[in-house]
């Protein structure tokens, strides 16, 4: 994801909170209405998409544009799960579109067959459950690294430099994500950030325990504590770069040399799609070089649209945080769906949390 | 008896739309989350339609480790949640109290704005009154501002992501649900009574401790139990301004609905904190009533 | 409970003053110059019009209220050093404030409770001063599960528990009705004899004053009007407040004709009459009051005098054992008169001639009319 704008930031407890409720009364409800003559309802994370595009969009083709929005994967899924219907195009991480053709919610569409894919770097087609492009197309990516502040902190490459910060009585922040920092604790020791071995995982959380004395907090809302400089440096997704361009002087983001953890979410439709006609529409429309780019400036975030690369702005095209060269891509690892896995992860999560 | 039953029958038409509404949007919910809890969990999130007793085992004691594993963890993080809802209930009594008794005191104008003042709050999102104390209590906020410059203090305190804040936020956030039934039990008490016993010689404490404290006990009660149960949920205050450091019950059941897509779980953990509310508050009923009877 | 000897001047109050602000940014005056000396063993009653005074100089007495300036003093010591659960006083009060919380017994108790007295002499002392306001065993009972005229017996048993020097009861049967109340105004009477302490008693009704006191204190304006007994303040009432705010007068306004040291005779613009009064001088104004009980009718075969005034009947009003007559005079002033039901029949538009004893006659002289209220 990684929506940045404090705002959204803000939604995402409540939206986290609503989401609970909704779990616990099972709300089949949630279903855009609205059957204007030609419609397209996206189900999407919060500031995810320039408002642009769907404007262009609308004017270009008629259709009318509803968006509905979510903050976390599995809610997106618990959603769909309880019956939410309406929806045509979400946009799941990479691991989480793998659960969803599992579970048998995606619909084919044969993406990859539309003019303008030949563009997509095919390194992108990550999903396992389509290698091909034949579901989803690919919509965004990111690294999830270290934004620090540089008055505070001059210069920052690593990870080992950033949990030494403690020492020096410079405050960090990571966030209060699950896999994310058992991801990073894994990928430190040299790991898969999807492995389910019980002693590599065991390492992972002793890691995380040795560390959790140091870290003054587990937030999303870091930027403005980084900001202020009442935080030296914080794990965050390289949506901060929206930041960084507007306060060069105060606001650094790096992807450390150790590596990182990657996120990529692919549009894709849903078997339950109303308008699965408008939704390939929307697909192909968003595989214009000049669309993707549009949408890229705006979220400062990764492309995989070599046309649309070329579109951009020096100063993102080049960025090395934002369109990182190969030999950095490689040091970057994307989430797996962990199958039962996922319980190991639980109890390493908890007993971290737990701890004190 | 003719009244009685024309009593019965308005009854019945006052209460019917009330119990509809109850057990809709109450013990609907409620019962899901019930059946949920003795379900398998589905590996994406979701149910498997076949009775499982392990979630309660894990937490209670008899998962044996073949399909779950007992952890005396959670039970920690209950009674961890539930000191803190308790600590909540006394911090925000111990203001309340005698906040009430001055603002009754108070002519009627300021009064109202007063009670205006306290409900204030409710009015506008927790979550953003929240990012309102992190402005103050960062180290670059405006409490270590002012300390600072008063001099008071020549380093930036460590307020943000601490227990301190942490309380701090629970009493902002439930301050209203206690002061309101405290007030209004405050504001009942005929100020006659207090004179009938300082005139039959109690002293002002005695009067309080025979008296006031009596007299106002319904509206303790009632702002205890509308504090302690929303408090011993809550996990938002913990993570925004205790920096998520400290786990509550209500982190424990978002991360199983959410992170670790264990819906039977998290329904088992929300399950056994609504019992263990209802044991601690009709042992506290139980008790109070029981002293009442025997004053 | 033993009687002591009385003491003359058990509670001395001086020159107390008390002023509150109003709202409006005025001030009134609750107390203006009060001074009062009442025996150990008085039935007291302080009489008055709402918003005299009356409560506030209780509240003072009992503690709840401060005096501006002023001294009172109890036994011979200063009273206003002592905080309100120190004083030897205990009230009763207007609403009974029994608690409704604890049972009757802890109520009638708590005087008790408080002062640490061991519970075996607690609950002795508690059935006999329940049983003295004749309400045995009722201690499990709620105060909500009383009657008004209970309650108010509860509030008296609490309130004489703690043995007090002086009894301080604000208008305390004044929730009550009419027959029970004839009924508590003996028994509290009786109780005061037969405990000997001295009771100060707030009323507005002066039937009620008049029954139970041994003196009264008519309060008006937070000043003393009058400070007599019954007798006194009923026949020689100091002040034309006091005649109109005791019992039924009638009233005229006159010029002395006559003075003399046996009579003076008075003209009421057209009537005129004779009263015993030797200290008036010729051509004063004066106000001159008769009870209508004291108007006689004449049989038609006694002489007539010229002690009567003549009158038109308008209406006969049977009230028991009198008639109450309404009549106009010749100059067109209204006067009553209570007479025995027995006399003949009397018709409207009949003239009657209502005859007096001089004696009866209270006049008071207009240059001592000073409290009047307009
Ligand atoms: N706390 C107070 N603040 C302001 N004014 C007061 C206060 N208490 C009494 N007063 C005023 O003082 C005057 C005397 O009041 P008090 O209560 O003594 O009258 P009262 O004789 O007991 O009347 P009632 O028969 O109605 O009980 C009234 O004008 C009243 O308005
Ligand atoms: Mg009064």
């Amino acid at each position: 994801m990684k929506s940045v704008n404090t705002a959204a930031a803000g939604n995402r407890w409540i939206k986290k909170t609503l989401a609970l409720a909704c779990l616990g009364v099972t709300c089949a409800g949630a279903s855009v209405s609205a059957q204007a003559d030609e419609t397209l309802n996206l189900y999407n994370w919060g500031d995810y998409i320039n408002p642009e595009v769907l404007e262009r969009f609308t004017a270009e083709t008629g259709i009318e544009v509803n968006l509905d929005t979510y903050s976390s994967n599995e809610e997106m899924l618990a959603k769909l799960q309880v019956g939410a219907t309406g929806y045509d195009i979400v946009f799941p991480s990479v691991h989480m579109q793998d659960i969803m053709a599992q579970l048998g919610l995606l619909e084919k569409t044969g993406i990859n067959q539309s003019p303008g894919f030949e563009n997509i770097d095919t390194s992108h087609l990550l999903a396992e459950s389509d290698p091909e492009g034949e579901y989803c197309l690919p919509y965004g990516w990111g690294s999830v690294g270290i934004v620090y502040n540089k008055t505070l902190v001059p210069e920052l490459n690593s990870w080992k430099e950033f949990f030494a910060l403690p020492d020096q009585g410079k405050k960090i922040v990571m966030l209060d994500d699950m896999r994310e920092d058992i991801g990073l604790a894994l990928l430190l020791d040299g790991n898969s950030v999807n492995s389910v071995d019980p002693d590599e995982l065991k390492s992972a959380q002793q890691f995380l325990l040795d560390t959790k004395p140091k870290v003054s907090a587990f937030t999303y809302d870091s930027i403005p504590m980084v900001q202020s400089g009442d935080i030296a440096a914080a794990q965050w997704y390289v949506g901060a770069m929206i930041y960084v361009k507007e306060m060069p002087d105060t606001l650094a983001y790096v992807i450390p040399e150790e590596g990182a953890t990657m996120y990529q979410e692919n549009m894709c439709v849903l078997k339950t799609a109303p308008n699965k006609e408008n939704a390939k529409r929307f697909l192909e429309f968003f595989l214009q070089p000049e669309i993707s780019a549009l949408n890229t400036v705006q979220q400062t975030n990764g492309s995989m649209n070599k046309a649309a690369i070329e579109l951009l702005p020096d100063d993102i095209r080049n960025d090395e945080n934002i369109n990182p060269g190969e030999e950095t891509k490689e040091k970057l690892q994307i989430f797996r769906e962990l199958g039962t896995g996922t319980r190991l992860y639980d109890r390493v999560w908890t007993k971290f949390r737990t701890a004190s | 008896m003719r009244s009685f039953n024309g009593q019965q029958k308005q009854l019945l038409v006052l209460l019917t739309p009330a119990t509809l509404f109850l057990s809709v949007f109450f013990l609907g919910p409620l019962l899901i989350m019930a059946v949920s809890s003795f379900l398998e969990p589905g590996l994406y999130g979701g149910v498997e339609w076949s009775f499982y007793p392990w979630s309660y085992g894990r937490v209670l004691g008899w998962a044996d480790g073949f399909y779950e594993e007992f952890d005396i963890v959670y039970l920690e993080i209950l009674l961890r949640s539930a000191g803190l809802a308790l600590a909540t209930v006394a911090v925000t009594l111990l203001l309340c109290y005698p906040v009430a008794f001055w603002i009754s005191r108070m002519p009627s104008r300021w009064k109202s704005f007063c009670i205006f003042m306290i409900a204030l709050p409710f009015f506008s999102s927790m979550i953003i009154r929240l990012y309102a104390w992190i402005l103050i209590l960062r180290d670059s906020g405006f409490a270590n501002q002012i300390l600072l410059s008063l001099g008071i203090i020549a380093e930036p305190l460590d307020l943000m992501y601490s227990g301190t804040a942490v309380i701090l936020g629970m009493v902002y956030i439930f301050v209203p649900f206690m002061f309101l039934p405290v007030y209004s039990s405050v504001e009942n008490l005929d100020p006659k009574l207090i004179k009938a016993s300082q005139d039959l010689g109690a002293t002002p404490f005695t009067t309080f401790r025979r008296v006031i404290f009596p007299m106002t006990l319904p509206g303790v009660i009632a702002g205890s139990i509308l504090v302690f149960i929303p408090a011993l949920g809550n996990f938002v205050v913990p993570s925004m301004l205790g920096g998520a450091k400290v786990v509550m019950i209500g982190n424990l059941v978002e991360q199983q609905f959410l992170a670790s897509r264990n819906w039977p779980f998290g329904a088992t953990l929300s399950m056994i904190m609504i019992l263990f509310m209802l044991l601690v508050v009709s042992f506290y009923l139980l008790k109070v009533m029981k002293k009442q009877h025997a004053a | 409970m033993a009687v002591s000897d009385p003491t003359p001047d058990f509670l001395k109050i001086k020159n107390a003053f008390r002023h509150f602000a109003t709202p409006e940014g005025g001030s009134v005056r609750a107390l203006d110059g009060i001074n009062l000396n009442v025996a150990s063993n008085e039935f007291i009653t302080l009489l008055g019009p709402s918003g005299c005074g009356k409560t506030t100089l209780l509240n003072i007495i009992a503690g709840f209220e401060r005096l501006d300036s002023g001294s009172i003093l109890l036994g011979g010591s200063s009273l206003l050093e002592l905080p309100a659960h120190q004083r030897p006083v205990n009230t009763v009060f207007q609403s009974y404030a029994l608690f409704p919380h604890l049972n009757i017994g802890d109520n009638v108790g708590y005087g008790l409770d408080v002062a640490g007295v061991a519970k075996k002499e607690r609950n002795r002392r508690v059935s006999e001063a329940l049983e003295m306001v004749g309400l045995s065993g009722v201690e499990k009972r709620r105060p909500s599960q009383l009657s008004g005229g209970q309650q108010q017996r509860v509030a008296l048993a609490r309130a004489i528990i703690n043995r007090p020097k002086m009894l301080l009861l604000d208008e305390p049967l004044s929730a009550l009705d009419r027959n029970l109340r004839s009924k508590m105004q003996i028994e509290l009477k009786n109780l005061q004899s037969e405990l000997g302490i001295c009771f100060l008693f707030v009323t507005h009704d002066q039937e009620e004053a008049l029954t139970m006191s041994d003196r009264i204190v008519v309060l008006n304006g937070g000043k003393i009007e009058q400070l007599g007994t019954p007798d006194e303040i009923y026949h020689r009432p100091a002040s034309r407040f006091v005649t109109e705010f005791i019992g039924e007068s009638n009233i005229f306004s006159g010029r002395v004709l006559e003075s003399t040291p046996e009579f003076s005779r008075v003209d009421l613009g057209g009537a005129e009459v004779i009263c015993n009064n030797p200290t008036l001088s010729a051509g004063e104004q004066v106000s001159l009051l008769i009870r209508p009980e004291h108007f006689h009718l004449k049989a038609a075969d006694e002489p007539s005098s010229s002690r009567g005034l003549t009158a038109v009947l308008e209406q006969s009003v049977f009230i028991g054992r009198d008639h109450q007559l309404h009549c106009r005079m010749g100059n067109g002033q209204e006067v009553s008169a209570l007479i025995r039901s027995s006399f003949k029949a009397l018709q409207a538009g009949q003239p009657l001639t209502l005859e007096y004893d001089p004696a009866a006659w209270h006049v008071i002289p207009e240059r001592e009319r000073v409290n009047e209220v307009i």
